[in-house]
């Protein structure tokens, strides 16, 4: 009997693989008539029975609607198979639209099941068609070389910011901790430049970090542990610094009187990995020091400048309600957060001087 | 002179023969006696007769000293009575009446006797001979494994026209009664006209007639019996057919090979793990293919979603047709080719596997992916040690399929579940079917110690 009703619960019906058109990536820009809100671009695989490099083939489908879900509903009469967003892994919001209201547009994507909660969001500079269109060379399946660029499985770099829907999400509700996205250019050259990222608050896009800032961003919220970063000696010379290993921990303290200062401590260890000028072995002691007080002021730097635009994307004032008991805390955090002290330090060790001896 | 009841009876054994050719009836006289033979020629060695019997006879020449030189032979048995030695001559039993003794003499003749090498269930580093077709030779192979005084046999006869010869044995100290006496039973109710193999004496003896999996472990392995039998298990020999019947027998049994026992800890239990994974692609690869890409593509990783869409461009079919025109056609093949002579066997898979499998994919009935899925299923079905179970299995994935076809992923747990509820209610003989391992527990081994004693 509960064996009959399972039976009549299982869901959608049946649909060969070959009769589905999968959604690789969605992109939604501002409309370009003035009276319609979104341009909605579907990016369709054209699955091939031979997987060539550089040969790969997808259907844009552009839509202008008020909605998403107009968007779609059109779109699909559009097309001969069953529109699938099972595998919709990217999707894509162009600047313009950042700037807008972001609560609104990521609602339908996290109402609909079939998308994914691990799609991956980004913001398209300066337009989600143009990330959508570009067919780069080494590509086999459409849309892939984004999905390698966020995924773990292929490149792995500091300048990518990698962001989840639901997680992005999230940080558009919650409160202390605001969302950061990549994003994603089109470099002349038949590829991708996601070097740079967007700071959002709870509504829209507020800040762009440079690739300097979003790699730094990257190693202080844990998000990689490996970065490289430049360092001027005080000879004139400079040296870059491969991180190997980075911790980063960050502590808030608050005195009676109001003031908070928020605490950064940043562990870092690396190799050399190439001198411009000369780094002699008995130097390595005062390259450490330059190191610590390079990374000390560029982390300051970026933290002050999250503080002036009133951004949180670490979520420290996440950590502030986590700790903090009262009905105050989330007014606490807002009026004190603008004059709080940053107190970083940062200690390098410096494993090697690279394979040189 | 009125001739003796005794002589009446050889006389009556002699009309239920009738006149064959092979029948052989002889009076014989010399000095004071007065002999009578009867045996079926076809059956017996006569040569053995002629050593032990006929020469003796005129050697002695004497009535009483060839009366007592007949009772100390050891092949002969005392007269048990007209109609059993009718029987009797049938085995291959020869009749001699000499006076007033009338005795049965053993004077069999198998002609299939030989031990021949195991070609069902092979090992690599392990006895290389199977038993015999040949129950008296089986025996000796198995005794010469299992030297214990304890090992009983009983002996009996199966099947109302063939007469067939089976033993049961058991070693008395291991077993437990209460199996035993259930397998006694299923014995005594099987009711048949012949009896010629193993496997027909196992549907014989199930309770329940319509059962997918085997309860009872067809093997001949004199090895893999002479095991089961220290593992406290009962072996039926059947004459005429060298496949012994072990019972009670679990799943495990039927995964396990004797080369288990035979290498070293990490190389059996990487050997039992291929062979629980070969069971399980037989079992799930054709439900999962049919449940992923036709129901939840989702579960794919995005570049193997493509390229299975890619590979099923232009195929006409429906994914479940395609599956099922393929497992089909591998079926076929591999019954074709248990059934061709050995010459043509070859060419057979030749035309199958090769030609159709490329000629399919090429003419794009069939997806590349299905060949690969095909292949794996039909590889990992044979891994199964047991043919009984193999055929079970391959059964089995159809249920599967069904299930997936009709409700996808759901339908893959639902009937995933079902089928492990059905295996799980199986029963050999009192033994749960689904027991891992068959050396009982130590709670059991009590149990079955209280038991014996009580």
């Amino acid at each position: 009997m509960a064996v009959g009703v399972l039976f009549v619960l299982a869901g959608c019906g049946y649909k060969d693989i070959d009769k589905r058109f999968f959604v690789v990536s969605i992109g939604v820009d501002k409309a370009v008539k003035e009276e319609l809100a979104y341009t909605v671009i579907l990016k369709l695989a054209v699955p091939q029975a031979n997987i060539k490099s550089g040969a790969e083939e997808f259907i844009l489908v552009k839509e202008q609607t008020n909605s998403i879900t107009e968007a779609i509903r059109i779109a699909k009469a559009k097309v001969d198979k069953e529109l699938d967003f099972s595998h919709a892994k990217l999707i894509v919001f162009g600047k313009e639209v950042a700037k807008g209201d972001m609560r609104e547009t990521i609602d339908f994507f996290t109402r609909r099941r079939d998308i994914q909660g691990i799609a991956w969001v980004g913001v398209a500079d300066p337009t989600a068609e143009e990330v959508l269109a570009l067919k780069p060379k080494s590509e086999r399946l459409p849309s892939n070389s984004l999905f390698l660029s966020f995924g773990d499985t292929g490149t792995v770099s500091p300048y990518i910011i990698t962001e989840y829907m639901f997680s992005f999400r999230k940080r558009l509700y919650e409160r202390g901790l605001d969302p950061i996205l990549p994003i994603i250019r089109v470099d002349g050259s038949n590829l991708f430049a996601i070097d740079h990222s967007a700071v959002f608050d709870k509504k829209r896009m507020q800040l762009v970090l440079s690739p300097k800032e979003t790699a730094l961003y990257s190693v202080l919220s844990g998000r990689a542990n490996r970065a490289d970063i430049k360092i001027k000696r005080e000879n004139g010379g400079e040296f870059f610094l491969a991180m190997d290993e980075s911790h980063t921990s960050i502590k808030l303290k608050r005195g009676a009187e109001g003031w908070m200062r928020i605490a950064i401590d940043m562990e870092v260890e690396g190799v050399v990995e190439e001198v411009k000028g000369s780094l002699p072995a008995n130097e390595l002691g005062e390259a450490r020091k330059e190191a610590e007080e390079t990374l000390q002021k560029e982390a300051l730097n970026l933290l002050l400048k999250l503080q002036k635009h009133g951004l949180d994307p670490f979520g420290i004032g996440l950590r502030y309600r986590g700790s903090h008991i009262g009905r105050s805390d989330w007014d606490d955090w807002t009026t004190h957060y603008p004059d709080a002290a940053f107190d970083v330090r940062v200690d390098v060790i410096i494993q090697t001087t690279g394979g040189l001896h | 002179m009125k001739p003796s009841p005794l002589l009446e009876e050889i006389r009556w054994i002699e009309d239920q023969l009738g006149s064959q050719p092979d029948v052989v009836a002889q009076e014989i006289r010399t000095g004071d006696i007065e002999a009578r033979l009867v045996y079926v020629c076809s059956l017996c060695n006569e040569k053995l007769l002629n050593e032990q019997v006929l020469r003796p006879l005129f050697a002695i020449g004497k009535q009483s000293e060839f009366e007592s030189y007949l009772l100390s032979l050891p092949r002969s048995i005392p007269y048990p009575g007209k109609e059993k030695s009718v029987h009797e001559l049938m085995y291959g039993y020869a009749l001699l009446l000499a006076g007033s003794c009338v005795v049965l003499l053993d004077m069999r003749e198998k002609k299939n006797s030989a031990v021949t090498e195991a070609d069902v269930e092979k090992v690599i580093q392990g006895p290389q001979f199977k038993l015999s077709e040949d129950l008296e030779t089986s025996l000796n192979l198995l005794r010469h494994r299992y030297h214990q005084p304890s090992l009983f046999m009983e002996k009996r006869r199966i099947g109302t026209a063939s007469l067939t010869e089976i033993a049961l044995l058991y070693d008395k100290k291991r077993i437990d009664p209460h199996t035993l006496e259930l397998i006694k039973q299923e014995l005594d109710q099987v009711q048949t006209d012949v009896l010629f193999a193993a496997g027909q004496l196992e549907k014989l003896m199930a309770k329940r007639k319509r059962k997918l999996f085997p309860t009872m472990m067809t093997t001949d392995r004199p090895d893999r019996v002479a095991l089961n039998l220290a593992q406290g298990k009962a072996v039926i020999l059947i004459e005429g057919t060298p496949f012994a019947l072990v019972a009670p027998t679990v799943f495990y049994d039927f995964m396990s090979t004797m080369d288990d026992l035979y290498q070293s800890v990490w190389i059996s239990g990487f050997l039992i793990f291929l062979r629980y994974l070969g069971l399980l692609i037989c079992l799930l690869v054709p439900a999962l293919y049919v449940a992923v890409t036709a129901y939840s593509p989702e579960l794919f990783r995005v570049q193997l979603a493509f390229s299975v869409a890619g590979s099923r461009v232009g195929v006409p079919f429906p994914a479940f047709l395609e599956v099922l025109f393929m497992l089909i056609m591998m079926e076929l093949l591999t019954e074709a080719s248990v059934r061709l002579p050995n010459v043509i066997g070859s060419t057979a898979t030749t035309v199958g596997g090769l030609i159709l499998g490329q000629a399919v994919t090429q003419a794009g009935l069939v997806s590349d992916i299905m060949i690969i899925i095909v292949a794996a299923v039909a590889i990992s079905n044979f891994v199964i040690p047991i043919n009984a179970m193999s055929f079970a299995v391959r059964i089995a994935k159809y249920f599967l399929l069904a299930c997936c076809i009709g409700y996808g992923i759901v339908g893959l747990v639902v009937g995933s579940i079902a089928l492990v509820a059905y295996i799980v209610r199986q029963e050999s003989f009192g033994q749960p079917y689904f027991k891992l391992f068959f050396v009982p527990t130590a709670k059991e081994a009590q149990r079955l110690q209280g038991g014996r004693s009580g």
